[in-house]
């Protein structure tokens, strides 16, 4: 079949990435947030079309209405309850408030609608219509005409109308456009809820074709933000036309994609390979234009949480061994495994703290270099290599894949380089982890049980020595943070052209903080691999990568104390099991989404950080001495009030 | 001490007190099956690992199957040594984390078996935590190539993976030479790939083409319009109930004309209701009679469903979890001497035949070369056609007739011949 054929039914899955770009893009431009939760909306949305429209047997336009009703309240409500208050917050923060509204109508749609998966009648027309000799259905053409006519409305709506100029000027100058009486509010309120309007029409018109589930279009996070990417934020056209381009081009390469080819040609033939050009395409691209995201004209600058120095690095190792000996030599077996997965996750989330907290680079692949060293283990144990081999083995590979993802570093920053990251994991996701090719003819996974001297480690021996690793790479994180390394790391994440002035090589700093990360992240994946005894794929995704960061962040990413806030709640671990003996376990997504949306504006530094700062300030109030030189917290204190040139 | 550590110590003990009283205390999250039918002695917990709250796959009829099962061995059969019978489910989401958590929650509460495994996640990733708790599952339906290879597995029907070689077996028996063959993009689903490659060789086919798909994808029309380039004469789909419907429609779009078959769990209702007319004519590999069939098994069937779970609607998955608590049943009757987990396994292990219920019996001296714990790989081949299930037929399978075992007026389709 001609490649223009097959790209031609691709207008389907371009349909559906252009529809989520242009509200990725409304949202961006009226507030600069990159709202993962975009999927998720649309996702709700159409829950409730389709529970009025087949459920309640409302009229086509009667449930068009109030779904979209529903939509702008959402909108509204979200901007003024949560993002308005996170506007003088680190950028992560609100990266994370959206991962938390992901999580919580995730959970909503599982508790109030039928998880399973619908296909729903469509809204319009899909009897297949013939194009250049093949057959497509009319609604995929429909669905791409509807977003071509979208971003020609949008378009004229920027250009020509007094809303339209008032977004861009807030976008190019937010104390500009305040002083000339535009109230950023109002512009940020209009903006979500058009966003959100925007993501309900591509969730009713998506879901006959991708089927109506939880799950369904909150996946399509990768391709969507390459389509936005290509379009910079800020071109609803050029979204659009990537949009539609990029599920073109991935149904052609269907072609050249098989199954199965020779091993020099597992390149492009096998699992995943044509997904993950939406990916691909994000990280070339930002490497290759250094910047693609726009810079914005915001009153405050966007900064990261606080790093205080640790305290307690003596006695809280000590009684983190105490406690955890207490608890492995007293619970189930049930309870002792799920204190295993909370102390690997801790080693994943102490990866972030290094290359996030210490440093200031936004990594969204911790769990990717996790995966990468769950695989290793696999493959090295089933060669017969012992368990204190395969540990670090498995973390040094991990390493060179974490060195890789760090190169894009040099070129990029803040939320850019969180999509680089996020890119890089998604492909590891679809097209490495899934490959069975790469685990041995077989696709076996399985893990040889831990063995020490010869002897092998039951399920308590095992937890000793995993929370001796955990207790140790912790002990060594904080004292990194005290050295000069954590000093120099610091600089560099508060002002890279000032550390450079001072001395600091930027580009052999970055590198070896993800490499360094990496490593202790893929000891976190190979460790999940011997308690479980198997490589499992399916953990290290991207959803996971966001929670992992999302849990540290709220414990605080700058601290080690973060990590084991993060550790607790990650997938598997003790909060979870906690939820399953109070058979609450279905709730888990709503309490962790609320909870994540909550914590992110009581403590936008992380709880952590909170109880530092009250330390603090008790301390200021008990003992007022005369005026000390700065604590060394990575608060950026010489920052002034005024705003200052957006920073790259 | 000083006062400032005081505080710290204080909360990491109170906390690690908490999980510590959590993780010493009993209590289950699983759902536990009522109707002990008036028994009085020790319950023989069996625990579950169910699939529910998942988009592709629901198995909650299994859980209700498992309970009404339950309640009929309690009730009219007299428990098992006079103990009643009581069955954990737990739902694990398909996910990974949680799929090891149930198992694990399952063999702190005391159980001497799984019985009906039917989850997305359980082969994966927990497994290998199953085979060295010394556990067993009994019955249900594997997903996944360990779950086929697994000594501690023992399914009675050949599950996900082992219906296709039963349609490859019809495909080539009612002429077709070129195979199509799409799969999800796991490891497991490029094994099913892989096999029935193999296989179609075997079987004298001439031509094979697979591919693969993610089964979140937003539309699968490219997939199929692949498979549709290739002009196949046969087409299997390794899909699940979650993507059936739109898999089914992207094939009538296409216009698709080879024959296409796929596993029972996509013959649903709710995939017949979503797909409308473009499930018409697809073939479907059931591992148990229909329900209204008419024979013994299948009105026991019936009835005990009909007093323990009125309402519940009869579909091939709930005929194969109650084909599954009967064998559990009979097995666990079997046992000598004391209730274990590890008797429950040396009586397995004796491989001795077992005569099925609403299924073909298994034969463990001819299970497949590449499923060597599937001692029943019989299918039958149904059509949907105008709302029910019809037999689709095999005028002449010439030199296949060896893989096919005619019991009455049903046709058994094995992927593998006999040994014997």
């Amino acid at each position: 079949m001609a490649v223009l054929q097959f790209a031609l039914l691709g207008l389907g899955l371009g349909g559906a990435y252009a529809l989520l770009a242009l509200g990725l893009v409304t949202i961006y431009r009226g507030t600069g947030v990159l709202n993962f939760s975009q999927g998720a909306v649309a996702m709700i949305c159409a829950y409730v079309f389709f529970a009025l429209r087949d459920g309640l047997r409302l009229s086509t336009a009667g449930a068009a209405l109030l779904a979209a009703a529903f939509a702008v309240v959402l909108g509204l409500a979200f901007y003024l309850l949560v993002m308005r208050q996170l506007r003088n917050s680190p950028v992560l923060a609100r990266i994370i408030a959206t991962l938390a509204l992901l999580l919580l109508l995730q959970g909503l749609a599982m508790l109030l609608f039928d998880v399973q998966t619908r296909t729903p009648v469509s809204v319009v027309p899909a009897t297949p219509v013939d194009l250049l000799g093949i057959a497509i259905p009319m609604d995929r053409l429909i669905l791409a005409g509807v977003a071509v006519v979208l971003a020609v409305a949008l378009s004229l709506v920027s250009r020509r109308t007094r809303i339209g100029l008032a977004v861009r000027a807030i976008s190019d100058s937010e104390k500009g456009a305040s002083l000339s009486g535009l109230s950023p509010v109002l512009i940020g309120a209009l903006t979500w809820a058009v966003g959100f309007v925007l993501a309900a029409v591509a969730g009713v018109m998506l879901s006959p074709i991708a089927g109506l589930d939880a799950k369904a279009l909150t996946l399509l996070v990768v391709p969507v933000f390459a389509a936005a990417l290509i379009a910079r934020f800020t071109s609803f056209g050029v979204a659009v036309a990537a949009g539609l381009g990029l599920g073109m081009v991935e149904s052609a390469l269907q072609l050249v994609t098989d199954a199965e080819g020779a091993w020099y040609t597992w390149l492009w033939t096998g699992p995943g390979r044509s997904q993950a050009l939406p990916a691909l395409v994000v990280i070339i691209a930002m490497i290759f234009s250094g910047r693609l995201l726009p810079a914005r004209g915001e009153v405050v600058r966007g900064r990261l949480p606080i790093s205080p120095p640790p305290r307690y690095r003596v006695a809280g190792p000590i009684i983190a061994l105490a406690a955890g000996l207490a608890f492995i030599f007293s619970v189930r077996p049930s309870w002792l495994s799920a204190g295993v997965v909370t102390l690997a996750g801790v080693m994943i989330a102490l990866s972030a703290v290094l290359v996030t907290g210490f440093i200031g680079q936004i990594s969204l692949a911790q769990v990717a270099f996790a995966g990468t060293g769950g695989m290793l283990t696999a493959l090295l144990s089933s060669a017969g290599l012992p368990f204190l081999l395969v540990l670090p083995l498995s973390g040094l590979v991990a390493a060179l894949l974490g060195l890789l993802a760090g190169l894009p570093s040099l070129r990029v920053r803040g939320p850019s380089l969180a999509l680089v990251t996020l890119s890089a994991a998604y492909i590891c996701q679809v097209a490495v982890f899934s490959d069975g090719r790469l685990l041995g003819g077989q696709g076996y996974n399985r893990v040889a049980s831990p063995a020490l001297f010869g002897l092998e480690l039951g399920g308590t021996g095992f937890a000793v020595v995993t929370l001796v690793i955990v207790i140790v790479t912790g002990s060594l994180v904080a004292a990194l943070r005290v050295s000069t390394f954590g000093r120099r790391a610091l600089a560099v994440r508060e002002n890279e052209a000032a550390a450079a002035a001072a001395g600091i090589d930027i580009k052999r700093f970055k590198l070896a903080a993800f490499t360094l990360s990496a490593f202790v992240a893929g000891v976190g994946g190979s460790l999940l691999g011997y308690q479980a005894n198997v490589f499992a794929f399916e953990r290290f995704t991207i959803f996971e990568s966001l929670h992992v960061i999302a849990m540290a962040y709220i414990g605080g990413i700058g601290m080690v104390s973060g990590a084991l806030f993060a550790g607790l709640g990650a997938s598997g671990g003790l909060f979870s099991q906690l939820l399953a003996t109070w058979g609450a376990d279905s709730y888990q997504l709503v309490i962790a989404g609320g909870a994540l949306l909550l914590a992110v504006q009581l403590h936008p530094d992380g709880m952590a950080a909170t109880l530092h700062t009250i330390r603090e300030r008790r301390g200021r109030r008990s003992s007022p001495a005369p005026a000390a030189a700065p604590p060394d917290d990575g608060k950026d204190r010489s920052a002034p009030a005024e705003p200052s040139v957006p920073v790259k | 001490m000083s006062t400032r550590i005081r505080p710290k110590v204080l909360m990491a003990g109170t906390a690690v007190l908490a999980l510590v009283l959590a993780g010493c205390g009993g209590g289950d999250s699983a759902g536990t099956s009522a109707g002990t039918g008036g028994l009085k002695g020790d319950p023989i917990k069996l625990g579950s690992i169910l699939t529910i709250t998942n988009p592709a796959w629901s198995n909650g009829s299994v859980k209700t199957v498992n309970e009404a099962w339950a309640a009929h061995i309690n009730g009219d059969l007299g428990g098992i040594g006079g103990r009643p019978v009581v069955v954990e489910s737990c739902d694990d989401h398909g996910d990974p984390a949680k799929t090891s958590q149930c198992l694990n929650n399952l063999i702190d509460s005391g159980v001497v078996a799984l019985v009906n495994n039917s989850s997305l996640a359980f082969g994966a990733n927990a497994l290998p935590a199953m085979e060295k708790a010394g556990i067993v599952n009994i019955g249900g339906w594997p997903v996944t190539a360990d779950e086929y290879r697994s000594p501690y597995n023992f399914p009675a029907t050949p599950g996900a993976a082992g219906s296709y070689p039963g349609l490859a077996v019809y495909f080539a028996a009612t002429g077709a030479k070129k195979l199509a063959v799409a799969y999800s993009n796991t490891p497991s689903g490029q094994l099913v790939g892989q096999a029935l490659k193999k296989q179609w060789e075997t079987l004298g086919g001439t031509g094979y083409f697979m591919t693969e798909f993610d089964a979140a994808a937003a539309d699968f029309t490219p997939t199929i319009s692949k498979i549709a380039s290739e002009r196949p004469d046969a087409v299997i789909l390794a899909v699940g109930e979650g993507a059936a419907p739109r898999m089914f429609q992207a094939v009538k779009n296409t216009g698709l004309a080879a024959k296409v078959g796929v596993s029972s769990t996509a013959g649903t209702q709710k995939v017949f209701q979503a797909a409308g007319d473009a499930a018409e004519g697809i073939l479907y590999a059931f591992a148990s009679v229909p329900a209204d069939y008419d024979s013994e098994d299948a009105r026991t069937y019936r009835d005990v469903l009909k007093k323990y779970a009125p309402g519940l609607d009869l579909t091939g998955q709930t005929a194969v979890a109650a084909s599954s608590m009967q064998y559990a049943y009979d097995t666990l009757s079997a046992v000598k001497g004391e209730l274990t987990k590890e008797s429950v396994l040396a009586t397995l292990q004796e491989g001795k035949p077992w005569k099925g219920l609403l299924t073909h019996g298994t034969d463990p001296k001819n299970a497949p070369a590449e499923m060597p714990q599937v001692t029943n790989p019989y299918m039958l081949i149904l059509e949907y056609r105008n709302g029910s299930f019809v037999p689709a037929t095999i005028q002449d399978p010439g030199n296949l007739s060896q893989y096919i075992d005619i019991q009455g007026d049903l046709a058994w389709i094995a992927g593998n011949p006999p040994k014997s």
